[in-house]
């Protein structure tokens, strides 16, 4: 029996209004994500990925152009903001009320979304506070979160997005502004945190190693499509697009620290509204060939497993 | 909070102006402990002189009602009047640039337009024709005040609101699905407050003055001794007895200052946990 999944995109497209031209921020995205499943959305700044991430939350603005499906078949109706998804931003000092205390800015969503008392939201956020990994929750939750270090507001942030149980949690780039070990600290939080509770996940991050870390299933982005999509470990082994491949070539080398000149791949992701005709990646591509500038590759394979590139083999 | 008071502290000027100011408010308070003369009652000779007189430390004036008493019962009127127009003013102008910053649109269009109304009348000309219409008693004098004073806390919550608005946790908020009164409530006006406070906290001081020139022009309660009035009767004998408007006076520059300075201190306590990204 096929598994009914938590959201689903399809051929779903995303204009942003602009000066001189409206921006396409996404051109045509496919994705489907199952009940407890972990996703990363993976790309380049520009690529698209946050705005996937939220106009799946519905957070665009009204003046963006919105075309082609975005359903939640799980649900059967629009999710409910706090309840049935939850968001965990990059930017731990920016996403925490500076006047409330941490455990009312917790205690807020249960009072919002459980009908809780507030002592009762302040108990239910101690116990929260300490399952994200804060010491000695009782005596740190009326702390306002100046008092609290990046990673641990990030672990704050995590137990507001997760207060009340939601069953899709977003989580924006939620390690890139963290110093690595808090990095890693994170990720295993996320991660034991998701498993537990059967939430899925997407995760929106540039960094292929940290989609590695954590993720189930793989997306790649570039230039508002995506290009490649696989499970996890096969897509990190067995790269099928130029593409990812770079990407790994870089998160490899970083990982390594070896000494020499920095990692990149040459060139630029195109300008918005200046995209070839063909693939957008064919300028910057070591395997292009005459049909990639002319023709745009058709997705090989299918919704969850495939890759999008004529050099690709399915 | 303690953080802030700490912050607080480290400005010396602002300490010290504090500590003024509560002084002055606390004798003020207890002005018939202190010094239990009838501020309005005769109780010596007319025009005594500051320090000759040790029942009358500070002199007295043409009517022989002590100089020290009407000093302190001045500053009881100046400074409830002053506080309770800031409040207002501060209450009302807030819930003004909350509901304008919230709407946006058409309402946020109307309440700004009356907001520039109001903003380009001359706030004493406006107290000035609103005394003189519902007369001189304090409470009036205390809408007079306010009525002028809260376009200024209006346009600073509509600007901290639209600049709010983008920011992370306010996003947070709203992905958290907070009802949008909470979110109002709880999440933008107290992030929008603290200017509004040092902003209070200043207008405090031109209530002071304005309070004091319309008691200095008798437009205010005759029968309570106030700082403008009682500069306005020293006018008659000021080149033969100075004193008699030069202390009102004093006390006049000294609570302007101090409230002034007690502001600044505020704005800056305030402002480096606004500043931290």
């Amino acid at each position: 029996m096929r598994v009914v999944p938590l959201l689903e995109l399809r051929d779903f497209a995303v204009s942003l209004p602009a000066e001189p031209a409206p921006v396409r921020a996404l051109r045509g995205l496919d994705l489907e994500l199952l009940p407890g499943e972990r996703l990363a959305l993976v790309g380049e700044s520009g690529s698209g990925k946050s705005t996937a991430l939220l106009a799946i939350a519905g957070l665009l603005p009204d003046e963006a152009e919105i075309t082609g499906g975005r359903r939640f078949p799980a649900l059967g109706r629009e999710p409910m903001p706090g309840r049935d998804l939850g968001l965990v931003l990059q930017d731990p000092f920016a996403s925490l009320d500076p006047v409330l205390s941490v455990g009312e800015q917790i205690g807020e969503v249960l009072v919002a979304h459980r009908g809780a008392r507030w002592a009762e939201a302040r108990r239910a956020a101690v116990v929260l506070l300490g399952r994200v990994g804060i010491a000695e929750p009782e005596a740190r939750v009326d702390d306002p979160p100046h008092r609290f270090s990046g990673g641990q507001r990030q672990r704050i942030a995590i137990a507001m997005a997760i207060a009340a149980g939601p069953r899709l949690l977003l989580a924006d780039e939620p390690t890139s502004a963290l110093d690595t070990v808090v990095q890693a600290q994170i990720l295993d939080l996320l991660d034991g945190l998701v498993r537990e509770q059967g939430t899925a996940l997407l995760l929106v991050t540039h960094d292929l190693a940290v989609a590695g870390r954590i993720a189930d299933r793989i997306a790649v982005l570039y230039a508002g499509r995506l290009v490649e999509c696989g499970p996890a470990a096969l897509l990190l082994r067995h790269p099928r697009h130029p593409y990812t491949r770079a990407l790994l070539a870089i998160a490899r080398a970083l990982e390594a620290g070896t000494g020499g000149p920095l990692a990149a791949i040459p060139g630029t992701p195109p300008e918005p509204g200046a995209e070839p005709p063909g693939c957008a990646f064919a300028p910057r591509c070591p395997l292009a060939f005459a049909r990639c500038a002319a023709e745009p590759p058709a997705w090989r394979g299918h919704a969850r497993d495939g890759v999008a590139c004529h050099r690709a083999d399915p | 909070m303690t953080d802030l008071l700490l912050r607080f502290a480290r400005d010396r000027a602002a300490l010290l102006a504090a500590c003024v100011l509560a002084g002055l408010a606390l004798a003020a308070a207890s002005a018939q402990l202190l010094w239990p003369l009838d501020p309005e009652g005769v109780g010596g000779p007319p025009l005594l002189r500051p320090l000759v007189d040790p029942a009358h430390p500070l002199g007295t004036d043409r009517l022989g009602r002590d100089v020290l008493a009407r000093l302190l019962h001045g500053a009881r009127l100046s400074l409830t009047v002053a506080f309770a127009a800031a409040l207002a003013a501060s209450v009302l102008g807030s819930a003004v640039g909350l509901a304008a910053g919230l709407a946006g649109g058409r309402l946020d269009e109307l309440l700004m337009r009356i907001t520039d109304a109001f903003q380009t009348v001359p706030g004493f000309l406006l107290a000035l024709a609103f005394v003189s219409v519902f007369g001189p008693d304090a409470r009036s004098v205390v809408l007079a005040i306010a009525a002028s004073a809260w376009t200024g806390p209006a346009r600073l919550v509509r600007a901290e609101i639209a600049s709010l608005a983008g920011r992370d946790f306010v996003l947070a908020a709203i992905v958290a699905g907070l009802p949008r009164r909470e979110i109002a409530l709880r999440v933008l006006l107290p992030n929008a407050l603290p200017p509004v406070v040092a902003y209070a906290a200043t207008s405090v001081a031109s209530a002071v003055l304005i309070e004091s020139a319309l008691s200095f022009l008798g437009l205010a309660d005759p029968n309570r001794a106030s700082w403008g009035a009682m500069i306005a009767e020293g006018r008659a004998v000021l080149v033969s007895e100075p004193w008699l408007s030069i202390l009102p006076g004093l006390a006049l520059l000294l609570t302007v200052l101090a409230v002034n300075l007690v502001g600044e201190g505020l704005n800056e306590a305030l402002a480096p946990r606004r500043a931290r990204p």
